[in-house]
Formats: C-alpha cells, sequence, structure tokens
C-alpha cells in the first residue's frame, strides 16, 4: 500500500514560523520529508493512496499557517526515442 | 500593445540625443531601439501612452509624429514565411530568435546562472569539457549524469556554444553558467517533490533563470507552483516551462497549456516550426489567469546535444521551445542587468509579431534577442 506524498505550502505570514508549522503537521501525521525553506514548502506522507486522502488533507488544512495542501503530481517527458519529447 | 514607429522631425542634436529618449522614457516606452542619428524609435506602446507622448512634445515644441509598424517583405519571396533550415554555421532556431545581435553585441549570458531541470546533464559532452557547470541530483538512487538525453539536450539549446566541435551553433547563452538539477529519472519522471526541490536549489544559488521543459497534462492549475512561481518572482528569478504537447492540431485537437506552465508567475512557452508556424503538438492557451501561452520558440526538428556518442540529436517539442527562450532571457540578463518581472516583461515587450499565428497559439510571439545593444 502506497503511502501518499503530499505537497505542504506555507503562508506568507508563517513562513519565519516554519519550524512550529512543521510540529504541527507532524502532529497531524506528516512524515516529513523534504523542508524546502525559501520556497516555504514542504514535503512529506501520510495515509494511503486511493484510502484516506480525503481525511488526511482535511487534517493537514487544519494546521495553523498553511496556506494550501496538495497531493504530489507525476510529471515526465517523452522517451529518448521519441520525435517529440 | 501594438509596435509604432515614432518620428521626431528636428535635426537639433540636443532634442535627437537627449530629449527624444528622455520623453519616451517618461511615458514607459523602450528606448532600446531608438536611433539618435534618425531620431527614430520603434516602441511597443498603447496609442493611449502615444497621445500622452504627443501632447507632451507639442508643449515643448518637440515635433513629433508616429505611425504604426509596417511589415515589409523582400519582392523576389513574397509575403508568407520563407523556410530556415539549419546552415554550417547557425541551427534554424538560432537564426530565428536572431542570435546574431547577440553576437555583434558581444553578449553571451556570461555571468547570468541558469537552472535546467531536467534529466539531468552529460558534463562530459566534448562541447562542455571547458564550461563550469554546477550538478545535483534530486532523484533517489540516481546522480546528476544524464542517462536520459533530454537534459543534455536542453542544457545544450540554453547554453551551448556558438561554434561547437561539429555541425552548427545550437546554444544560446554560450556563456551562462550552467546549473543542471536533475528532477526526473532516467525513464524521464518526476514528481512535484523532486521539482520543487529543484527550484528550491535554484534560488538558493540564485540563478536568474529557471527553465523547466516538464510537463502533466492537466488542466487545472496546481497550487504548489502558484507558491512557487511568485516567491521566485520575488527574488529575482523567472521560472519558465514548456506549455506542453498535447495538441494534435492536424486532427482538430488543440489542447491546452498543462501545469506547471499554467500557473501564473511562470512563462509558459509554445513551439514554432521552421517556417514560423505553431507546432501540430504545440498546445494551446487555457482560459484562466495563468493558463495563457506567454511566448513561443523554435521546437521542431531542434538540433542540439546528446548523450554518449551519438553527440547531438534533431528532436521536437515544447520542450525544445522552452531552453531557446531561458537562453535569450540569459542574454538579455546578461547585457542589462533585467531580472524577475522585469526580465518577463523585456522577454515578452521584444518577441516578434508572428504572421497569421493566433496570440491564444503563441502568445506575445517569438521570442528573440533584441536588437541595438552597443557592444
Amino acid at each position: 500500500m502506497a503511502r501518499q506524498q503530499w505537497i505542504v505550502t506555507v503562508r506568507d505570514d508563517h513562513r519565519d514560523q516554519i519550524d512550529t508549522v512543521i510540529g504541527e503537521l507532524e502532529a497531524a501525521g506528516l512524515q516529513v520529508e523534504q523542508v524546502l525553506g525559501i520556497l516555504g514548502q514542504i514535503t512529506g506522507r501520510a495515509g494511503t493512496v486511493g484510502s484516506d486522502e480525503g481525511t488526511v488533507h482535511s487534517r493537514l488544512s487544519a494546521v495553523a499557517g498553511v496556506e494550501s495542501v496538495d497531493s504530489a503530481q507525476q510529471y515526465s517527458v517523452g522517451p529518448p526515442d521519441a520525435e517529440i519529447q | 500593445m501594438a509596435r509604432y514607429v515614432v518620428t521626431f522631425d528636428t535635426s537639433g542634436p540636443a532634442v535627437l540625443e537627449e530629449e527624444a529618449p528622455g520623453l519616451l522614457s517618461a511615458e514607459g516606452l523602450s528606448t532600446l531601439m531608438y536611433f539618435p542619428r534618425l531620431g527614430i524609435g520603434v516602441v511597443d506602446a498603447q496609442s493611449d501612452q502615444l497621445d500622452l507622448l504627443n501632447i507632451k512634445c507639442r508643449e515643448r515644441r518637440v515635433p513629433m509624429s508616429f505611425r504604426p509598424e509596417l511589415t515589409y517583405y523582400a519582392i523576389t519571396e513574397g509575403p508568407g514565411p520563407a523556410q530556415l533550415t539549419d546552415t554550417a554555421e547557425l541551427t534554424w532556431g538560432l537564426q530565428a530568435v536572431e542570435i546574431t545581435a547577440a553576437q555583434q553585441a558581444g553578449q553571451a549570458g556570461a555571468g547570468v546562472r541558469v537552472a535546467i531541470l531536467d534529466t539531468g546533464f552529460d558534463p562530459d559532452h566534448r562541447d562542455f569539457g571547458s564550461r563550469a557547470a554546477v550538478t545535483e541530483s534530486f532523484v533517489e538512487g540516481e546522480d546528476p549524469t544524464d542517462a536520459h538525453g533530454h537534459g543534455t539536450h536542453c542544457v545544450g539549446t540554453a547554453c551551448g556554444p556558438w561554434t561547437p566541435a561539429e555541425g552548427p551553433g545550437y546554444g544560446v547563452g554560450a556563456e551562462a553558467e550552467i546549473y543542471s538539477g536533475k528532477v526526473l529519472g532516467a525513464d524521464g519522471s518526476g514528481s512535484d517533490a523532486t521539482i520543487l526541490a529543484g527550484i528550491d536549489w535554484a534560488l538558493q544559488h540564485d540563478c536568474q533563470i529557471i527553465s523547466m521543459s516538464l510537463g502533466a497534462d492537466v488542466r487545472e492549475i496546481h497550487p504548489p507552483y502558484v507558491a512557487a512561481g511568485r516567491r521566485a518572482l520575488e527574488r529575482g528569478s523567472l521560472i519558465i516551462a514548456a506549455a506542453g504537447n498535447n495538441a494534435q492540431r492536424s486532427a482538430g485537437d488543440y489542447g491546452f497549456v498543462g501545469a506547471p506552465a499554467n500557473s501564473p508567475h511562470v512563462m509558459a512557452v509554445a513551439a514554432v516550426d521552421s517556417q514560423l508556424r505553431t507546432a501540430d503538438f504545440s498546445a494551446r492557451s487555457s482560459p484562466h489567469d495563468g493558463g495563457e501561452v506567454d511566448i513561443a520558440a523554435p521546437g521542431v526538428d531542434v538540433h542540439s546535444a546528446w548523450i554518449g556518442d551519438e553527440h547531438y540529436r534533431r528532436i521536437s517539442g515544447t520542450s525544445m521551445a522552452t531552453p531557446h527562450v531561458s537562453g535569450i532571457a540569459a542574454l538579455i540578463c546578461g547585457a542589462t542587468g533585467a531580472r524577475g518581472e522585469d526580465l518577463w516583461q523585456q522577454l515578452t515587450g521584444h518577441a516578434s509579431t508572428l504572421q497569421g499565428q493566433d496570440d491564444l497559439d503563441v502568445g506575445a510571439g517569438l521570442a528573440r534577442v533584441p536588437v541595438g545593444w552597443a557592444s
């Protein structure tokens, strides 16, 4: 069962308190993977893909200082032999 | 906005050399294409800006007139774009963006840091042996070296040489500093986590330009890139991204600009072919704020660097158009110091109108090197 990866964007007015936001996100169940200090974003995992995303999203979104919580998307370019990449 | 020819009809050198460009600047009009010996400037403007300029000129008794710019064609060729082809010296793409203007001015993007977030980079490529490159991998279990080819191709177009070991010059910002962040793995795929980590890294290194030839075919704006694009611009870094290859115009499907290029504060780049027509695969603007195609660049049959013994490959995509724009951004930044929002405005302001192409497809038009830089 794959764990869902999330991108949490911290509000401008809470970026200088990002450590507090991280602590509360962890308390809400987020396993923090990266703290992107300049962007004011945090990546991490919580919940299970295709199962409890709605609940987890609500819980993380409720943390003070959070601007948005988004499930991580995948991006790709064509294979090396493709004419159009 | 439209392009106008402004004429100051006087022979007084003080007016032509100082007062006239001062009047243009005071109305927020560019003087990059003002020719003091002729007393003529070519500007992108709203007609009411020029009406105001006209009033001020009358007050100061400076004779001034303005007319919409006309397009002229060589009589032997007739109207309609000629087909560009790679020559021994330059790819068709470098010809289209008017790289010779940068070559004549000696502007090659020296001192400008360009981050290319892609599949990595081959620092041992024979055309890059003497170039300093900062590389980093954000893909778990992979080193920064390109095992796909796409990233090396994009680095080649943005920062490659004007005079390579073999074949035509294919790089725009030939002296720009290369920052290659691997955010897509050898299989060509990656996630928000790797891409945002790459953007954060590029900002740590104060890269003025962040080139992202990647995307997902989703119509919705993805909020992380709204914040990332805005926060990058606030720090003076411009994110330039591929509009997407999800169109099939020949079958009536015009596609849509995908994420992250569909975010406000991220510049979306469309692709044109060697006749300067919108590429069949190049996505059309989406009808929400930020979903517009902002600019277009060469993206069909683009010759650039490739990994391994092949050295070079010719491929197509909005991925190939994007680094053309990033390279031009490096040239402008190097020549003028423009960054962030200012750099965005200069890129779109200097773009040339593409005859017969819809703004929804090509935005401000074809990205090009500004003419008139002092060498």
